[in-house]
């Protein structure tokens, strides 16, 4: 059989990789590139679990795995994708409150402040260091998704940020607390769902958030005469 | 025959009372008179009612009790009437019989016919609110009363909504009084959590420093309604807005209701009193009642004069609860119990020399169109029953014998006096203090009520509408003229009243008879009056003052109450802090050629200028900069702040744990 020390280093390993694919989502331009990053997380998700699944032989993570590597390594790249196509945008260069390279450092920093804050508290748990540490990780990772989607001005990539935050939340759940299978299952409809709006409603306008909400402004108007009549 | 008991007679009353509120609900585009001439006597009645029931309670001392819990199950319906409470509603009921009978003529020069139904409608609810909230027992029903009492005052301070000086009036009242109730809820919190129960029971041990929080709550919520100084400011806002039968009702009774509040408290709820709340209240009601009096002097607008003077006499109340409290510590309760029965007669006697004053202001008010007593002047020969009830009022409210007022004030004067049975120095020392300042207040006062009297009712008219004055109708005379007999009864027989309530609650008082005194000058001067109506053959000579040799003489040359006024502003410009501005402006930069100047004599407002205005300022600024933060109508801001705030939290689980 497989050395309990071989897979703890390909855990590590696989970690490792993870956090560079979202440090990827953070500070990649090209929207395609963008796409492929999230393909690989998720395939180094469905990686951890099948590794999880030779250590622990919970018929669950399998399930997991296919789910994963069905929905999120090949149908959403394969919609967004599609999407992409139609707008036809090419680059999302644009950043608000915080530029790629402040982004990396702020994650790496709260990689650290969530492994100070919460290694204490999950050490209750009966479980070994490194499902402290791939949980650590999946928390951050639900951070760094959260940059990605205040960060990023286009829609399309603000969805990445999304996913990545639901990845987030997978990682930990694999890691530490075994989400119901149901529950990700439909967590993973619901992903789908959104993908699927996301890209129905990508149509329609030009793709920015910002034109979105242009008809939203009138409203502004009204507070604006107030202000003049003030 | 159907034993009808004293608590079904309560709610019997208090039920006329809501129908009377309802019937100009039902009726309320009826133009006729006769609508409000129903609900107002059915108001009336159930007064009366309420009077004799809230007077056998205070005479015989039995309580009453009875609860609505079948009615509105789980909210706290209960009732408890004994001693001080049946004094309180005493004085509301008697007060707003009065006010009752005032209102039948009061409204007649306003037209708008919904309004005025509307109005009536909402004082019977005011009346009926602030009735029960006296009468709690629980703090939920306390609360529900008292909200109540705040929502209708803010709807009938908003009468003439139409005025830009009534809707700031208004909405400064509303923002005050939700401020106190969120300082009550605080400490009720408290309390439930210290006891476990809302009732409004004697609280079992809590430790020393959750009752200071409780009290200094309660002190600010019931403060900030009853008018303390630093928390007064709506009151000389809402009462020149609100129409003067309003103004009598909120000054004579609203505020009182807050007393009661503070005297409940203390002395029935708290477990126990601490001997810095006394001295806290002490000189919380010492400022109150100087800065008051110093305020009104200046004050030239008749209702914000009366208004201020709510304020000094609230202080005055203040300094007997702090007594109360003070003596109590000491373990001298005969002291004690002198001080707050001088608190709470003072409480009554203000309510009805205020309402009186309040009246019979709105009565030459509605007769000048007017509230500036500078263009007043010569009523007494116009509205001559009006001018007697007023200087009534204002003869009271000076504290001068035998009116009641003074006689309050003597009680509260003897127990301060009796400051040098407490053995701490400190004390001592504020106790003289505050009787120092005590009698400066009581002699600004009467300064301040020459200056009302003789600039509304004396010398010549200042004005057109003055000039043509009328006097009152019958129900603007009546009303007040109830209130100013009991002014004058509860002064001229104050001795006996007490010698007969004495025994009943086992203290005696100290108070000197007033009858023989009063009944010897009143023979006097009756016997002067027929004397010179027998001997005087000559008729009335008409002439003119002499006027220095000028022909003819007009208003501009009478004695105004600026200059009345001047030399005490003067003294205590200290206080006043009047500044001149003179200000010039050029048409060019050498400043050769004048364009415009601007010479003001303004005084300080101290506690706008530094204490309310910067807070509003602060809470405008976060809420402008609040507002420019959610301003941007996308997503990605509120991201952001989640974010950040998420993280925050996350480093607070770090330090804490």
């Amino acid at each position: 059989m497989i050395s309990d020390s071989l897979l703890e280093g390909a855990l590590k390993a696989l970690l490792v990789l993870i956090v560079i694919s979202a440090l990827l989502l953070l500070t990649r331009k090209n929207v395609l590139s963008l796409f492929r990053s999230y393909a690989l997380q998720s395939l180094l998700l469905a990686f951890i679990a099948v590794v999880l699944y030779v250590q622990e032989r919970k018929i669950e993570l399998l399930f997991t795995v296919v789910l994963t590597v069905i929905s999120k390594v090949i149908l959403i790249p394969f919609f967004l994708g599609r999407v992409q196509q139609k707008i036809s945008i090419k680059r999302d260069a644009e950043f608000r409150y915080i530029k790629p390279v402040a982004a990396v450092i702020l994650s790496t920093a709260i990689i650290v402040i969530i492994y100070a804050v919460f290694a204490p508290l999950l050490r209750i748990l009966p479980v070994t260091e490194i499902f402290i540490l791939g949980s650590v990780i999946g928390i951050s990772m639900t951070f760094m998704g959260l940059i990605v989607c205040y960060s990023r001005k286009r829609v399309i990539t603000k969805v990445i940020g999304y996913l990545t935050m639901e990845n987030g939340v997978v990682l930990f759940g694999i890691f530490l607390i075994e989400l119901p299978f149901l529950i990700e299952m439909f967590v993973i409809m619901d992903i789908l769902m959104v993908v699927m709006i996301t890209a129905i409603m990508s149509f329609g306008m030009n793709a920015s958030v910002e034109e979105f909400h242009v008809h939203l402004k009138s409203l502004r108007q009204w507070f604006k005469e107030e202000d003049a009549s003030k | 025959m159907i034993n009808i008991t004293l608590d079904m007679l309560f709610i019997l009353a208090t039920f006329l009372l809501l129908l009377a509120a309802l019937y100009t609900l039902l009726f309320l585009t009826k133009k006729s008179k006769i609508v409000r001439g129903v609900s107002l006597s059915v108001a009336l009645l159930a007064n009366a009612i309420l009077i004799l029931i809230s007077s056998s309670i205070v005479y015989s001392g039995t309580a009453l009790e009875f609860n609505f819990n079948q009615i509105f199950p789980m909210m706290g319906m209960d009732f408890l009437i004994d001693r001080l409470a049946a004094f309180f509603i005493l004085a509301v009921s008697i007060i707003a019989a009065a006010v009752t009978v005032y209102s039948f003529h009061y409204l007649d020069h306003y037209p708008q016919t919904r309004r005025k139904n509307i109005h009536i409608f909402l004082m019977n609810l005011f009346v009926l609110s602030m009735v029960y909230v006296v009468a709690s027992r629980n703090m939920i029903s306390f609360l529900i009363f008292w909200e109540l009492m705040s929502v209708s005052s803010f709807f009938l301070v908003c009468f003439e909504f139409e005025k830009a000086e009534t809707r700031k009036a208004g909405l400064f009242y509303f923002i005050m009084t939700q401020l106190s109730t969120v300082f009550l809820i605080c400490a009720f919190v408290i309390l439930y959590n210290e006891t476990g129960s809302f009732e409004l029971a004697r609280a079992s041990e809590m430790s020393s420093g959750l009752l200071s929080m409780a009290f200094i709550s309660l002190f600010i919520g019931f403060g900030i309604k009853a008018g303390i100084i630093p928390f007064h400011k709506w009151l000389p806002y809402a009462h020149p807005a609100a129409p003067s039968n309003i103004s009598a009702l909120m000054s004579g009774l609203m505020i009182k209701v807050a007393l009661y509040g503070l005297i409940r408290f203390l002395l029935y709820i708290f477990p126990a009193t601490y001997l810095w709340w006394g001295i806290l209240i002490l000189i919380a009601g010492t400022v109150s009642a100087f800065l008051g009096v110093i305020y009104a002097l200046k004050e030239h607008d008749l209702k914000r004069l009366l208004a201020y003077h709510s304020i000094e006499n609230v202080g005055i109340i203040l300094m007997g609860i702090g007594m109360c409290v003070i003596f109590t510590s000491y373990g001298l309760t005969a002291l004690a119990m002198i001080s707050l029965v001088a608190a709470l007669f003072h409480t009554l006697n203000h309510g009805l020399f205020k309402s009186l004053l309040f009246l019979t202001a709105g009565s030459v008010i509605s007769e000048t169109r007017t509230r500036n007593i500078e263009e007043m002047g010569g009523l007494v020969k116009r509205m001559p029953k009006t001018a007697v009830l007023f200087f009534i009022g204002a003869v009271s409210i000076s504290a001068l014998p035998p009116f009641n007022g003074f006689v309050s004030e003597f009680l509260l004067f003897h127990s301060l006096f009796q400051s040098s049975l407490i053995p701490d120095p400190i004390v001592q020392l504020i106790m003289l203090v505050c009787l120092t300042v005590l009698a400066l207040t009581s002699a600004l006062a009467a300064a301040c009520f020459v200056k009302a009297f003789g600039t509304v009712f004396l010398a010549a008219p200042r004005s057109e509408h003055a000039a043509q004055a009328k006097e009152a109708s019958w129900s603007m005379v009546a009303g007040p003229s109830l209130l100013a007999a009991l002014c004058i009864g509860l002064g001229v027989f104050s001795f006996q009243i007490f010698s007969w309530i004495g025994p009943r609650i086992g203290y005696s008082f100290p108070l000197p008879d007033m009858l023989p005194a009063v009944s010897v000058g009143a023979v006097l001067l009756l016997m002067i009056v027929i004397g010179f109506r027998l001997t005087d053959s000559r008729k009335p000579r008409v002439s003119e003052t002499w006027g220095c040799g000028i022909n003819s003489q007009n208003s501009k040359m009478e004695y105004t109450a600026s200059g009345f006024s001047q030399p005490i502003i003067n003294i205590f410009s200290f206080i006043y802090q009047p500044q001149k501005i003179n200000k010039r402006y050029f048409m060019d930069i050498q400043e050769t050629v004048f364009r415009e100047g601007k010479v003001e004599i303004r005084m300080v407002r101290f506690f706008e200028d530094y204490v309310y205005l910067p807070i509003a300022r602060t809470v405008q600024r976060i809420s402008r900069w609040l507002y420019s933060q959610q301003n941007e109508v996308t997503l990605d801001p509120f991201i952001f702040y989640e974010f950040l705030a998420i993280l925050g939290l996350i480093l607070l689980v770090g330090v804490i744990v």
